[in-house]
């Protein structure tokens, strides 16, 4: 009785299983494809564009290295620094929204958030006169300034509502003990908001990495391109060379990946306690 | 602290965020507005006033922008009526308690949406090519359906570009739908299973009217992300959207007639059209979801 109990349990959920790795294969093949070019040739790439076909051509990997790797150092300066600015400013901000009481506190809040919903591309053209006219075309200030003033907003509100969850027990005991303001934030507060402080990094993270479009207006020089639009001038710099170009990519995609299968956990627990049950 | 210094304080501390968002966020925002209503070619000569017309050459004359605006409708509705129930469906799946590698599958379905969308843009190519594509070779020709040029076909470029759209943004939108189901308390579906519900009227009744935050919550993201759509269709079917602009989103025009023709006070005027649509597209889409509670 038992065991047919199990059994109907368990065939119930095959269906199940066997559609996610379905679903997983969908998902994966076309990444794989990616791999699986970048070892080729172009005569294996033309003979054979699915599979994976010996000798491995790993001499792809060393001469797509030579050029990329000046795009992936631009983005981790680029997107490090915007990451480093947003999480002081907004844990500050955050911190003051969530537990000073000073006049018109919830209207500047309100005020802030309302605008979440502008769409980014509505302000290219005159973000871009600002950041000409402020002499930051073609540097990382034009960037780095933009970035951080567009993931401010969620990432204090991330912020704000995070302290606001923190019951008001662990930062009165700080203040019996005679500690500062500035105390409390920093030994009390800070280390307790480190699982928020890690989703909003990894939200600017994927955000700034990925972004093209700003970019593509506001830097021209070679070397001082992001990842992202790095990427596009190797595709046309490579545009014949199947093996190079993809093994270019798979370079390029290995420091995403590796951040979030790390921290794909502290990621949506940080989602769970924060934006989206708002 | 130390008085009147207590009382300055808090707009000191949130004064960084204050001047950032202001100068680089808020500023835009206004003068994109004033620009909308300029007629300004070129990066250096004066701005000219021309009230509306900027708005009114829009709407009555411009054909590439209705045609961008009709694409990019039709990416979005094609893309959400599949990723919202496909990523509910992966999500109730990945939900269940049994079931085993969890964190492999969600970390394997969340790594589209890490990729760089000019390598989306690409691989996208190599999958819809006609000859020895992914699709036509591996899909269709076992149906006996004929190649699909997908790409270079005026009525297939826009199911392409939502095939890929599925692809990046199905997993994240599961991930954000089972962070849902975590937070729905195990004992209301019991209690409604012991109150003699079926499963499906458990899902109908109980499940899904819980998940109306984290619907609301995807709608937009996706509402917003669709109008937002640039460099997958500018590498897959370039800047001009391919045959017949089939593949010109609103982004891509916006970029093209501001940035490679250097009008900005037209792009203005395109990028205010953009908010508006999006703003009344969240509004009417919050209004349903709240229509629906009290149903």
């Amino acid at each position: 009785m038992i065991n047919r109990k199990r059994l109907r349990i368990a065939n119930h959920d095959l269906p199940f299983q066997l559609a996610l790795v379905a679903f997983g294969i969908v998902t994966f093949f076309p990444l794989a494809l990616v791999v699986i070019t970048s070892f080729k040739s172009n005569t294996q790439f033309y003979h054979n564009f699915w599979l994976p076909e010996l000798p491995l051509h790993l001499g792809n990997y060393s001469s797509a290295f030579r050029i990329i790797w000046r795009y992936i150092v631009n983005s981790v300066l680029y997107s490090g620094s915007t990451i480093c600015l947003i999480a002081i400013i907004a844990s500050v901000a955050g911190y003051v929204f969530a537990r000073f009481r000073f006049p018109f506190k919830t209207a500047l809040f309100l005020g802030f958030i309302t605008l979440i919903m502008v769409p980014g591309v509505l302000t290219l053209a005159p973000r871009f006169v600002l950041v000409r006219d402020l002499g930051l075309v073609n540097t990382p200030g034009a960037l780095i300034s933009v970035w951080v003033s567009g993931g401010l907003v969620l990432s204090t509100w991330l912020m704000r509502s995070y302290f606001e969850s923190l019951p008001r027990e662990l930062f009165d005991a700080a203040y019996v003990d005679g500690a500062a303001e500035w105390q409390v934030f920093i030994y009390v507060s800070v280390p307790l908001a480190r699982p928020m402080i890690a989703t909003v990094a990894m939200t600017t993270l994927i955000s700034t990495w990925n972004d093209l479009i700003w970019p593509l207006v506001t830097i021209t020089d070679k070397d001082k391109m992001p990842l992202a639009m790095g990427l596009m001038q190797f595709s046309s710099d490579f545009e014949t060379d199947w093996g190079t170009l993809f093994a270019g990519y798979v370079i390029s995609s290995i420091p995403l990946l590796c951040v979030f299968a790390v921290a794909m956990r502290q990621f949506i627990s940080g989602l769970t306690s924060g934006s989206i049950k708002a | 602290m130390f008085g009147r210094g207590r009382k300055i304080a808090p707009y000191l501390f949130i004064s960084p965020f204050f001047v950032g968002y202001a100068i680089f966020f808020l500023y835009p925002v206004i003068q994109s507005l004033q620009l909308s209503f300029y007629r300004q070619v070129g990066l250096t000569n004066a701005p000219r006033f021309i009230g509306f017309d900027n708005y009114i050459r829009l709407v009555s004359k411009d054909a590439l922008f209705i045609k961008a605006l009709s694409n990019t409708t039709y990416y979005a509705l094609g893309s959400i009526l599949i990723i919202v129930p496909l990523a509910l469906l992966l999500a109730l799946i990945l939900h269940s308690p049994k079931l085993r590698f969890r964190e492999f599958f969600r970390f394997l379905y969340f790594t589209p949406n890490i990729t760089a969308g000019v390598v989306v843009g690409i691989i996208f190519g190599l999958v819809f090519e006609e000859q020895y594509g992914l699709v036509n070779n591996l899909l269709l020709a076992p149906l006996g359906i004929d190649n699909v040029r997908w790409l270079r076909d005026s009525r297939w470029i826009m199911p392409a570009v939502i095939l890929l759209g599925v692809w990046k943004w199905t997993g994240i939108n599961a991930i954000y739908f089972m962070v849902g189901l975590q937070n729905i308390p195990p004992e209301l579906k019991e209690a409604a299973r012991v109150d003699g519900a079926t499963r499906p009227q458990v899902f109908w009744h109980v499940t899904l009217p819980l998940l109306r935050p984290i619907l609301a919550f995807v709608l937009t993201v996706a509402i917003i992300g669709s109008y937002n759509l640039f460099a997958e269709p500018a590498i897959l079917v370039g800047p001009e959207g391919g045959p017949n602009n089939a593949g010109m989103t609103m982004t891509m025009y916006l970029y093209n007639r501001g940035f490679r023709e250097l009008k900005m006070g037209y792009a203005s005027a395109i990028g205010y059209s953009l908010a508006v649509i999006i703003l009344i597209l969240s509004v009417i889409q919050l209004i349903l979801i709240r229509a629906f509670r009290e149903d």
